[in-house]
């Protein structure tokens, strides 16, 4: 589902943060695949994770974005009634730090 | 090291395998499109030449529709065992990156077959437009090792 470039900057702003869009767009797509939606999820669990403790105070609300199918219009529509928008919930959804993902899993 | 040097170096990583997607780049970087062996075109990375990493670390920022694609460069990103061996890592970036791209950048690309894989490159003026709209101290520097190193026609 494409998204016009009005839509782009209503939810991405008139200077988006690729790295933020990126982590949403293959979140999404890799927290649909089993095994990597349980690796992203013990690296982010993780202790040596800088964002460990910010992530599980808003664990629902990033897996709730990262699991919907939703497209951005609606995502970011649904997002802003609960009083944040895609741009902040991408935001939050943390980086993945290669030293210690490859094996998440142990 | 010129841009030939940089795809043969990140090409040998990827010989043999079909990806799929558009080419995508953010900044002053080389865009790597590949052909499987049906001929079908793909874009698999980009690779960025930065000043603030060593001279011999690279930064390639592919933008890919394939999910096995997407995993291998999880797999390859900054801090990774890949990135310790081969010396540059991976940073997956939107398609929506192609926005930044001056139009009909395609049609000044290049094509160069490298084994099993065609790789298209943007022009170097292209890949510099946004970082010149961008103008920060980095990017002018970005512009003018371009023309130092013959990237850019004088003039240009």
């Amino acid at each position: 589902m494409t998204t016009t470039d009005d839509e782009f900057t209503a939810i991405w702003g008139d200077y988006p943060n690729y790295d933020d869009i990126a982590r949403f767009d293959y979140g999404r797509r890799m927290w649909r695949r089993p095994v990597m939606g349980a690796r992203l999820l013990a690296h982010w669990l993780d202790p040596r994770h800088p964002y460990r403790e910010r992530f599980s105070e808003r664990r629902a609300m990033i897996e709730g974005v990262l699991a919907s199918e939703a497209g951005l219009v609606d995502l970011d529509t649904r997002l802003r009634e609960c009083g944040t928008s895609l741009r902040c919930a991408a935001r939050e959804i943390p980086p993945v730090f290669g030293s210690f993902f490859a094996h998440a899993l142990g | 090291m010129n841009s030939c040097d940089i795809y043969e170096r990140i090409l040998a990583r990827f010989r043999n395998v079909s990806y799929s997607n558009e080419a995508a780049f953010y900044g002053p970087k080389i865009d790597v499109q590949v052909w499987s062996a049906i001929g079908k075109e793909f874009t698999i990375a980009t690779n960025q030449v930065d000043f603030a990493v060593p001279e011999n670390s690279m930064v390639v920022d592919p933008v890919t529709d394939s999910d096995e694609v997407a995993v291998r460069c999880y797999d390859a990103m900054i801090g990774s065992e890949f990135e310790q061996r081969h010396g540059w890592h991976v940073n997956l970036m939107p398609d929506s990156v192609l926005r930044e791209l001056p139009a009909e950048w395609e049609t000044r690309a290049t094509t160069r077959a490298c084994g099993l894989l065609t790789v298209t490159v943007p022009s170097p003026a292209d890949l510099l437009a946004p970082k010149l709209r961008r103008n920060e101290p980095r990017d002018r520097a970005h512009e003018a090792w371009a023309y130092a190193v013959g990237l850019l026609p004088s003039g240009l």
